[in-house]
């Protein structure tokens, strides 16, 4: 009985990604003297980031999303949205997430579902969207953190 | 049927632990320095023509100033700099004459640090500055965008004037401080 309680108890989950987002603002969509940049927006791919979660069978799991600045301008602002729901096994979901929402520097839900039978769910692709690019912006590199806090 | 309980009691244990993980992403936007400058319209040289006077022991008339171009640019600068744009003939004017260019303030909706006009100016083949503390800033584009240029041609030594025929360009360029 014992032996039940701590193998569920002890199931750690865990969220793993590989990836950065690296982006130089395209000078040449200025292409007459006189012009901002032709969009103040730019975009990753739509899978720059694509995450998998694993944890206990039938799990519960929350992802918050926020940012740590080391770097930024209040002129630019960063959003997030996940462009698929991976895969998961019998019972599992996903919800929310699907729109752009900005992130801040303090923590907001994201997406939340539960891991199903299998305990896991792979390969949620992440796209991310910087808001703000201009000319009128000192020129040098600006650098943030996105933080996903995966709870359940 | 114990162990059905103990495992229903498992199940309910694994969707209440309260653990937490975390995955950071780093992101880093570059925003290049660019300078690009351009007069408009483009593709129209500026003509100025001395009429032959129609009465002997006239002087010649004074040849009305060209106000059709207007600058345009696009600045974007490193934190604490500035630029100016400078202004310079690409070869000397014939002997005699002289060209002056006066510069408008800004007008158009474009935005920024947008400089300042120094006016006027007398052109030579030595660069002097037009606008001055340009930062980030762009004039938006096209005619009644930027500065406004008024050139005139003057003769400054009717004695040195010889007839001829003589294409001079005018150069801008965006420089750091």
């Amino acid at each position: 009985m014992k032996n039940w309680l701590w193998i569920f108890f002890l199931l750690p989950i865990d969220l793993v990604a590989q990836a950065n987002w690296t982006v130089t603002a395209p000078s040449s969509s200025i292409t007459d003297a006189g012009n901002n940049y032709s969009s103040s927006i730019l975009e990753s791919a739509s899978n720059q980031v694509v995450f998998s979660i694993t944890g206990g069978p039938l799990s519960n799991y929350n992802i918050q999303v926020s940012r740590i600045d080391s770097d930024w301008s209040n002129q630019l602002s960063i959003f997030v949205r996940r462009t698929g729901s991976g895969t998961s096994g019998a019972l599992g979901s996903i919800n929310g997430g699907t729109n752009y929402q900005q992130v801040n520097t303090f923590p907001q839900n994201f997406i939340n579902g539960s891991l199903g039978l299998t305990g896991s769910r792979a390969n949620v692709p992440v796209q991310f969207r910087i808001d703000g690019i201009s000319v009128l912006l000192p020129a040098k590199t600006y650098a943030t953190t996105i933080v996903f806090t995966l709870s359940n | 049927m114990i162990k059905w309980l103990v495992g229903c009691f498992g199940l309910l244990f694994s969707v209440s632990v309260g653990a937490q993980t975390s995955l950071s992403i780093p992101v880093t936007l570059t925003l290049p320095t660019i300078s690009m400058v351009d007069v408009e319209p483009a593709g129209t040289p500026i003509t100025f023509t001395f009429q032959t006077p129609t009465e002997a022991g006239s002087a010649l008339a004074t040849i009305p100033a060209n106000t059709t171009k207007w600058l345009n640019f696009t600045s974007a600068v490193a934190p604490n700099r500035n630029r100016r744009l400078m202004i310079q003939l690409s070869n000397s004017l014939p002997l005699g004459l002289s060209l002056q260019v006066t510069t408008a303030a800004y007008r158009g909706n474009g935005a920024g640090a947008l400089g300042t006009a120094v006016s006027p100016i007398s052109l030579t083949t030595t660069a002097q500055t037009l606008i001055q503390n340009i930062g980030g800033a762009f004039t938006r584009n096209g005619i009644n965008n930027g500065y406004n240029l008024s050139f005139a041609l003057q003769v400054q030594n009717f004695a040195q004037l010889r007839a001829q025929t003589t294409t001079i360009t005018v150069i801008y360029t965006l420089m750091d401080n």
